[in-house]
């Protein structure tokens, strides 16, 4: 059964994780501000309006196939993220 | 953290990449022995301490050996995850090394996770459909309970994982006829551990509010943050949200 941990979008995690190393603070605490800024993007507005709509006529299906898109789209940016250690002779 | 093999690496194990490609490998170290030698490794060490120069990848991968077995480890620290990317059978200065045999698949390009893998990190369609199935069922059912008590917490558990308090405060303006409703949402965190799986953290926050907000509501009906009312208001691991409606 997958689990996911609990995150942030990755490129906020990242940048939190390095800030919190750098500024030897808390990584929960920036973590907890990273959402904050995180919620008031046009992302998290755009995906929140859909998943109401859809919801509020009971279309199920449209929420988890948005959602597995999502989950989609992150696995490709993750290997290109991978494809992208790789040293071109 | 998590841990897991890739694709490639239970094929190195003859582990049926169908049971075993979704799991996190802490739920199967009786699968293989150096399943097991992997995950104790790891979680005391999550990088290692004897490391391999890859050919190809700007990657630091770190040896692993149990008996006669040697495999690669990767920390992804941006994915948050240790993997298992392959194992072999060792035989020092032969073609057929594991570490060699290893190596040369760095440079074909097939040793570091692919996007199979990743996605293996991932809700299946079916996981993400029965988690939409019951956060449609029960957030607003949790909502109409909190409404029964007003002024009161009442608790649920969201999906068998996500603990959450609610308070409805109505406030009633006299001779108006008119009262406002007002709704706060404490998120518990981290999920509490359990057989569901759950999309990450944005995405089950999207859908459990689009779940209990009013359709006619918008986010900008939306307060997030703000102190929970309860005596000792908000904890440290709650996310908070608030909405009024007339």
């Amino acid at each position: 059964m997958a689990t996911n941990p609990v995150r942030v979008p990755e490129s906020v995690h990242g940048e939190v994780q390095a800030a919190a190393r750098l500024l030897g603070c808390n990584a929960a605490e920036l973590l907890a501000r990273a959402w904050e800024a995180y919620r008031e993007s046009p992302e998290f507005l755009s995906e929140f309006a859909y998943a109401q709509k859809a919801l509020s006529v009971g279309d199920v299906d449209a929420v988890a196939h948005r959602l597995h898109e999502q989950a989609a789209q992150r696995a490709r940016r993750r290997a290109d993220g991978v494809k992208a250690l790789r040293r071109e002779a | 953290m998590q841990f897991r093999l890739t694709r490639r690496a239970l094929d190195d194990l003859s582990l049926s990449i169908e049971d075993y490609a979704h799991r996190l490998a802490t739920d199967y170290v009786d699968a293989h022995e150096f399943v097991r030698a992997f995950v104790e490794r790891r979680q005391q060490h999550a990088k290692g301490q004897e490391w391999t120069s890859l050919p190809k990848t700007a990657a630091p991968v770190y040896n692993l050996h149990h008996g006669r077995y040697r495999g690669l480890t990767w920390h992804d620290e941006e994915s948050d995850v240790v993997w298992l990317l392959g194992v072999g059978w060792h035989e020092s200065g032969s073609r057929g090394d594991a570490y060699a045999m290893l190596k040369r698949r760095d440079a074909a390009g097939t040793l570091m996770p692919t996007e199979e893998d990743y996605l293996d990190l991932e809700m299946s369609f079916e996981e993400a459909r029965s988690f939409v199935v019951q956060v449609r069922e029960q957030a607003p059912a949790l909502v109409a309970r909190a409404r029964e008590r007003p002024g009161v917490e009442t608790r649920g558990v969201i999906a068998g994982r996500l603990s959450a308090g609610v308070v409805v405060e109505v406030v009633v303006v006299t001779d108006e006829d008119e009262s406002l409703e007002e709704i706060w949402i404490a998120f518990e965190l981290p999920p509490t551990p359990g057989a569901s799986a759950l999309p990450p953290q944005p995405e089950w926050i999207q859908v459990i509010l689009a779940a209990m907000l009013p359709f006619e509501a918008g986010l900008d009906d939306v307060e997030f943050g703000g102190s929970f009312p309860r005596p000792g208001g908000s904890r440290s691991n709650e996310i908070v949200v608030c909405w009024r409606s007339f």
